[in-house]
């Protein structure tokens, strides 16, 4: 199963590699928005207003939108016949557990380079890096597990992009809310590590869950 | 499932239920309380005479056993002349010695009331004392035994900022209650459908997220009425309301998915896995987070606030609030097993043209 997994990550890797330009497009997508947003804040002179709670904010709206695009073209890239012949090679959950895994990987990117455009150009009021660092990699990862299985099931339907947004936003919210709390004691320099890890466990344990539920639910899915 | 459907004749129990909910819960009368004190300050050593007005009190029935007093954690002061003008008006008169021992500038006293068709009952905080100058004093108690007894009758306790809406609890939260019964109902068969295939589960299922989702808005609206009225907004930032939103937020994300899927199979298998997959993450949202440490809730039970077993349900009103929650519950699974058979029905004549 190991080999599986690690076999269609490989090729997802590749299919991204020889569409160069939809990841291009994706990174574009997070530079513009950024953009925008910076625009609109020196158009109104209220650069030096954004405090830590507004880049905050800004920061995971980003993220969250970032997110919810980059990976709903997960099961829509690959035709329905090419999918019909991963049905009959390998096992579903083998499917899932690569697209997670490979979203993962591709969220973490995304989220470094969110996290540096948005140092370059609306500063960064971030006091401890190692906690705030922790709520972006499981965070992020959180996204892509909760987006994978939702851009399956969207993938079903015609109308995609809206559906993917209307059902993935209700529950990403309780893994926003845990983010939130662990990543604003990363504003404050006299909040320590070990405090933050308490939320960290949550955090990682809402992953495992998503991870557990996606493993049972996708061959429901997969089965068409 | 549909068969299992017809097998219904525990609709019936919902009627008395909720007619018992619904009379007791409206009729029973709220018991004695003490809206407001007319004037509510006096200064060290004067002598003061105010009004006090009463809700469902009965002053004038019993004269003797009308008892007056001003308590704080230092001093216990007896009325020395109490008039009743009705049966909900007292004008009491009280001497307020000039040495009494007082805390701070402004010391607050509890206004208690006894008599014996009413029990005892006070107000918090009624009444204030200040002082103008700087001398302690000693601390007073006049001799008096403060008999601590509850209203005769069957009465709903009065509570401040609460008052009449207080019957609101037999509404608002079975409300709650049945949608997210009805919700795990839609999430059991689903999980059933999925293992299964048998399509009846699926109708069962997306019909009572269906009725789930009504009740949910008639917990919503009558949460609103009631945050309107206690709290001063009908919306407030609250990890249960957000909680509530969620869930209607999943519901209807889920019926429009529903909606964007042509292929019945395919419909019936794709909501069922969101369903399942949105209701787990609901449960974490609503049972586990609001118990996270540094999450604080206005609700009863949580950030400071009592829960309703402490005091606030008691024994009038606990089984008035059971047999409500349970014919709620029964009233929305017997809405489901109609709607779910009606639209069984429909499917049947569906394919038979």
């Amino acid at each position: 199963m190991l080999s599986e997994i690690l076999l269609l990550v490989k090729k997802d890797l590749l299919l991204e590699w020889r569409m160069r330009y939809a990841i291009g497009g994706i990174l574009l997508y997070v530079v513009a928005t950024v953009f925008v947003i910076y625009i609109i804040l020196s158009g109104e002179r209220s650069l030096e207003m954004v405090n830590h709670r507004w880049w905050s904010i800004l920061f995971w709206m980003t993220m969250i939108f970032t997110a919810v695009n980059a990976i709903a073209k997960s099961f829509t890239q690959e035709n329905r016949e090419r999918l019909l012949y991963y049905y009959t090679l390998v096992r579903p959950q083998s499917v899932i557990l690569s697209k997670m895994l490979y979203n993962m990987l591709l969220m973490l990117l995304l989220a470094l380079i969110a996290l540096a455009i948005f140092s370059v150009m609306l500063g960064n009021p971030v006091k401890n890096f190692a906690i705030f660092l922790s709520a972006v990699t499981l965070g992020g990862m959180g996204f892509s597990f909760v987006l994978t299985l939702v851009s399956s099931i969207a993938s079903k339907a015609d109308n995609n992009a809206t559906l993917m947004a209307i059902l993935s936003l209700p529950v990403l919210l309780p893994l926003i809310l845990i983010i939130q709390k662990l990543a604003s004691s990363a504003f404050f320099i006299d909040s320590s590590f070990s405090n933050a890890l308490n939320d960290m466990a949550v955090l990682a344990a809402f992953n495992l869950l998503l991870v557990a539920l996606s493993y049972i639910l996708f061959p429901y899915l997969w089965r068409d | 499932m549909i068969g299992l459907l017809k097998i219904n004749w525990w609709k019936f129990l919902s009627i008395p239920l909720l007619l018992y909910a619904l009379i007791a819960g409206m009729l029973i009368p709220l018991g004695p309380g003490i809206v407001s004190v007319n004037p509510s300050s006096v200064t060290r050593g004067a002598t003061i005479s105010f009004d006090v007005a009463g809700y469902n009190t009965h002053f004038d029935e019993d004269d003797r056993s009308l008892n007056v007093l001003l308590k704080n954690e230092n001093n216990l002061i007896c009325a020395s002349n109490v008039t009743v003008i009705g049966s909900t008006l007292l004008n009491v008169e009280f001497g307020i010695p000039p040495d009494l021992r007082t805390v701070s500038k402004r010391d607050f006293y509890n206004l208690v009331i006894y008599n014996e068709t009413d029990g005892t009952f006070f107000l918090r905080n009624a009444f204030s004392v200040q002082r103008h100058d700087e001398q302690e004093g000693i601390g007073f108690n006049c001799t008096t035994i403060l008999k601590n007894e509850l209203p005769k009758g069957v009465v709903i306790p009065y509570r401040e900022i609460l008052y009449e809406s207080i019957r609101n609890l037999f509404f608002h939260v079975p409300m709650w209650f049945t949608m997210i019964f009805l919700m795990f109902f839609a999430f059991i068969c689903s999980i059933i459908f999925l293992a299964t295939n048998n399509e009846d589960f699926d109708l069962v299922a997306s019909t009572a997220a269906a009725i789930g989702l009504f009740f949910g808005l008639l917990g919503i609206l009558t949460g609103m009425v009631w945050a309107n009225f206690t709290w001063g907004a009908p919306w407030v930032n609250d990890p249960k309301l957000n909680g509530a939103a969620v869930g209607m937020l999943i519901y209807l994300a889920y019926f429009v998915l529903r909606g964007s899927l042509n292929d019945d199979r395919t419909r019936a298998r794709v909501s069922s896995v969101y369903s399942v997959f949105a209701f787990v993450i609901f449960i974490v949202f609503i049972f586990i987070i609001p118990r996270l440490k540094g999450v604080d809730s206005l609700h009863p039970g949580s950030g400071g606030n009592p829960g309703f077993n402490m005091y606030d349900l008691d024994n009038t009103m606990r089984p008035v609030f059971y047999s409500a929650v349970l014919g709620f519950i029964i009233l929305g699974m017997w809405m489901t097993s109609l709607v779910a058979r009606y639209r069984k029905l429909f499917q049947l004549q569906l394919d038979k043209t």
